[in-house]
């Protein structure tokens, strides 16, 4: 088994000292206009991996909470996360994905952020197919206490995968009873349900937790009527009704003992195709994606006194990627393609701080993990070429294992209680991909407790998932073992406000180096007899390859403000340059602006939360470099998508909530680009208004 | 091409390093001085500020709030320590009602309920130290005349506070004995329930 240690916060030393100055509100003003949320100052735990003051925490980080996910009616992580200052979304019909900053690579299934669940993290080394921000998580939005997010690399404490940023959802565990039931429809016809329920409880020194979900959703109507006339048969108008189906199902649980703590979580999630990618029958809904997450975490964290916490934790997950692709059947074709992607893996983790004296905090810890992966891909009606040589197609299955280390050991130091110097050094290796040393350095100044001055140095990497090194498939794609790990070092300087003790706001600027970036090309299939044809798509397979570097510079504005129980808003602006472009592979998807807003508000009538959030995300070049769409545009539209939601604690039922929300209030036109995984689509249309009511009950 | 594996060694000796190096610094850590508490105003505001979460909050009065910081006389100390913090408070308000803090020495010719009757008080804050007796007559009294007990300690949560705030990893903690919340008939609202550590009355 494998053991880890855990870490201690800084002790009774570092409690935000606002003895003199507190939250910076004026002795004169009202104690109940005061931010409860901001007295306690947020608690942030994935920045240093211990709880601490977002002001403080030495990266750019973003907090949305339990209270405000409510009231704006956000239904999943990836609606949270598109409500963050720096974030957006884009959706090619399989997975939600995240961009940071601006950046969101072509093709990138969010492998670059790393996704946490109370710290146990949900990304896999495999990635065939995965998201882990929607319905392939093992909770449903009802478990969320609050999603912090830190912006920019984190390698130096979290290793591989925290790359363009960190999300870590932390779970409810206040006692008490939530059952939720929802049903979505769009402007004319049902569409879609879900059902929650979410319960806490405590006898004695035993806390328990457990979160159950079941989600349909028949999705959007879509039709392509560019298809119509090209590769494939197409329906007529090219409607594709019923593809877009989503289903999720979820359980979570956690039992709290003394120092014991003990988690698990299923989640799975099965996605029609509406975009019939890799050339697939249009129209089919047998085209499915389907992901299954599982965990097991066993958690033993303890203090030794004042100065000293020790975490130990071992874990196993389970994460399985299945796809069906269909095709015609003989003579014309071979009939349903089938992907499996499997990680199978434990965890053990050891982390130790001690905080020897007032103001000086060490942190050592170890992460170790044994993977054993397998991909397969393959005709279902067909032998693979090495049980048949003759008539069988594809390589059979791809099985490997290897093991990871994480070490990392952090120390910092405050002087005179107002500058804080951190410094950290992790060393990761990877038994397929080498191994590197990654450094953090970050200064924070804080001349008075309303004012905050970062500054951070940071390196990040990612090792090739093994989908990016050793996939192949005999069709399409083709391996490339000698891929290295990409690299980022990002500079980032920061000053935050807090204003009248109810609201804080801030500014970012940062430029960001990345290196060896893994991106598909498209290079001659091998083995050709001839020179390969331009219009003869057989003679040629994407392979990942190192293909380029890319820096961006930028900066954010960012405010935060909630007054009594009043008004609650936060949103911000984020611009960004890329520079740099060695081999275009971050132009494709770049977004050069982006603005987020959420504001909510009871002033009206205290039982009753009106909310409104905005997104606005500049234009974005797509990829058509292989389109045969005639007249295909270069780049998809700037958008704004703004959703509006309500809220009822209803006065004479006690805890009965309803709460009626309109997705895309202004039915606005929203397009993404999609990667060549869909052409000759290159684009994407997104659902349209979408009205939604739930039904809540707190016992 | 592949590239050759044998970074083994290297992983296991970096393995060792660093569990070595965690075991001498909790050593060292576990010599190390004990360090103090959540700073007495911020504890405060949090206290106070928790208290706008009852909702039978504006059904108490609308005057003066005055909160009775009773002390005895081998509290001299607290007393002393508390005093600036109280004069910096001063004048707040809490939901529109004028805080005032009112220091008061009791003991067995001073009895608590004559201070509370006499200053009108609508909570009591028990200081770090406060006795058996002190901490009795607080509980005593907040459930005949329905005020609310608060306290600075921790520790008095339990058995005589029905508000209070720990430092938990470095960040003060909402502490709350809902039993002796609702002997005095205060009704705390899940979002306040939420972010706090409910504490078992001893009571």
């Amino acid at each position: 088994m494998l053991l880890v240690l855990a870490t201690g916060g800084r002790a009774h030393a570092q409690a935000p000292d606002t003895g003199s100055k507190p939250s910076g509100t004026p002795a004169s003003s009202d104690i109940g206009a005061l931010d409860l949320q901001s007295l306690l100052d947020t608690p942030i735990q994935s920045v240093s991996r211990r709880e601490e003051k977002t002001s403080s925490a030495p990266a750019a980080v973003f907090v949305v909470t339990g209270e405000d996910i409510r009231r704006q009616g956000f239904r999943t992580v990836a609606e949270v996360l598109r409500s963050m200052p720096g974030v957006f979304l884009t959706n090619d019909g399989l997975y939600p994905m995240v961009g940071i900053r601006g950046v969101k690579l072509e093709g990138d299934l969010d492998t670059r952020l790393l996704v946490l669940v109370d710290g146990h993290p949900m990304n896999t080394q495999v990635s065939l197919g995965q998201s882990n921000i929607e319905r392939d998580l093992p909770i449903n939005i009802l478990a969320v206490d609050r999603i912090e997010l830190i912006k920019g690399p984190v390698g130096s404490v979290y290793g591989a995968d925290a790359y363009f940023g960190v999300v870590n959802i932390v779970t409810r565990t206040a006692s008490g009873v939530d059952v939720f039931a929802a049903g979505d429809a769009d402007q004319n016809t049902a569409k879609g349900f879900e059902l929650a329920a979410q319960g806490a409880q405590k006898w004695g020194d035993l806390q328990a937790s457990v979160n159950l979900g079941l989600y349909r959703n028949h999705g959007w109507d879509y039709a392509f009527p560019e298809l119509v006339g090209l590769d494939r048969p197409t329906p007529p108008g090219g409607a594709v009704p019923g593809t877009d189906f989503l289903i999720g199902q979820n359980a979570y649980g956690q039992l709290k003992w003394k120092d014991f703590t003990l988690s698990g979580g299923w989640g799975q999630r099965i996605k029609g195709l509406p975009t019939a990618p890799y050339s697939a029958i249009v129209g089919d809904t047998r085209t499915n994606f389907a992901n299954r997450t599982a965990y097991l975490q066993l958690a033993w964290d303890h203090r030794f006194g004042e100065v000293v916490e020790l975490l130990a934790q071992a874990s196993y997950d389970d994460n399985r990627y299945d796809d069906d692709i269909a095709y015609p059947e003989p003579p014309d074709d071979f009939g349903k393609f089938h992907d499996t992607g499997l990680d199978q893996w434990v965890t053990g983790e050891v982390r130790a701080t001690v905080t020897p004296f007032k103001g000086h905090r060490d942190t050592v810890g170890i992460s170790v993990q044994q993977h054993a992966t397998l991909m397969h891909s393959f005709y279902v009606a067909l032998p693979s070429a090495v049980e048949d040589p003759d008539n069988g197609f594809g390589v059979g299955p791809i099985a490997k294992n290897f093991g990871t280390l994480n070490a990392y050991a952090m120390v910092e130091q405050t002087f005179a209680d107002v500058l804080t110097l951190q410094g950290g050094l992790t060393f990761y290796a990877h038994g397929l991909f080498g191994s590197r040393f990654t450094p953090k350095l970050a200064a924070v100044w804080q001349p008075s407790p309303d004012d905050t001055v970062k500054a951070i140095f940071a390196q990040g990497f990612r090792p090739p998932t093994l989908y990016e090194s050793y996939f192949e498939d005999g069709l399409d794609f083709i391996t490339n073992p000698a891929l290295r790990p990409e690299t980022v070092t990002s500079f980032e300087a920061g000053y935050e406000r807090r204003i009248a003790g109810f609201a804080s706001a801030g500014v970012s600027v940062y430029r960001n180096r990345y290196d060896g970036a893994i991106t598909s090309v498209t290079v001659p299939a091998p083995g050709l007899d001839h020179p390969p044809d331009p219009d003869v798509p057989t003679d040629f397979r994407a392979q990942f390859q190192n293909a380029g570097g890319f820096a961006t510079l930028g900066g954010d504005l960012y405010f935060n403000l909630r007054y009594q129980k009043l008004v609650s808003a936060y949103g911000g602006v984020a611009v960004q340059q890329l520079q740099e472009n060695d081999g275009s592979v971050a132009q494709i998807g770049f977004a050069p602006v982006t603005a987020n807003l959420a504001v909510s508000t009871r002033a009206l009538w205290e039982p009753l939360s009106l909310a409104l959030n905005a997104a606005f995300v500049s234009g974005r070049l797509k990829d058509v470099s292989g389109t045969v769409i005639p007249d295909d545009p270069a780049e998809v539209p700037p958008y704004l998508l703004v959703n509006a939601s309500a809220r009822l604690d209803v006065p004479w039922v006690k805890g009965l909530i309803v709460q009626l929300s309109v997705y895309n209030l202004f039915d606005s036109r929203i397009i993404d680009n999609i990667d060549a995984d869909h052409a000759p689509l290159t684009q994407l249309q997104q659902p349209g208004r979408q009205f939604r009511l739930q039904l809540e009950y707190q016992l | 091409m592949r590239r050759p594996v044998h970074r083994i060694g290297v992983v296991r000796r970096a393995a060792q390093a660093l569990i070595g190096g965690a075991l001498v610094l909790a050593l060292w850590g576990a010599t190390a001085r004990a360090q103090g508490g959540v700073p007495p105003k911020l504890a405060l505001q949090v206290i106070l500020k928790v208290l706008t979460y009852d909702r039978t909050f504006p059904t108490r009065g609308s005057g003066e709030f005055v909160v009775l910081v009773p002390h005895d006389a081998s509290q001299a100390g607290e007393a002393a320590a508390i005093d600036g913090v109280l004069g910096e408070l001063k004048d707040a308000v809490l939901l529109g009602r004028k805080l005032r803090f009112a220091q008061v020495e009791v003991g067995p010719h001073a009895p608590l309920k004559d201070a509370i009757l006499r200053e009108h008080a609508s909570a009591v804050l028990l200081l770090t130290g406060s006795g058996e007796l002190l901490t009795g007559s607080a509980v005593e009294a907040a459930r005949a005349l329905h005020l609310y007990p608060l306290s600075l300690a921790p520790e008095l949560v339990e058995k005589a506070a029905a508000v209070g705030v720990a430092n938990h990893e470095g960040r003060p903690q909402i502490l709350l004995n809902l039993e002796l919340a609702k002997e005095i008939g205060a009704e705390f609202e899940p979002s306040v329930l939420r972010l706090a550590k409910v504490v078992k009355g001893e009571h």
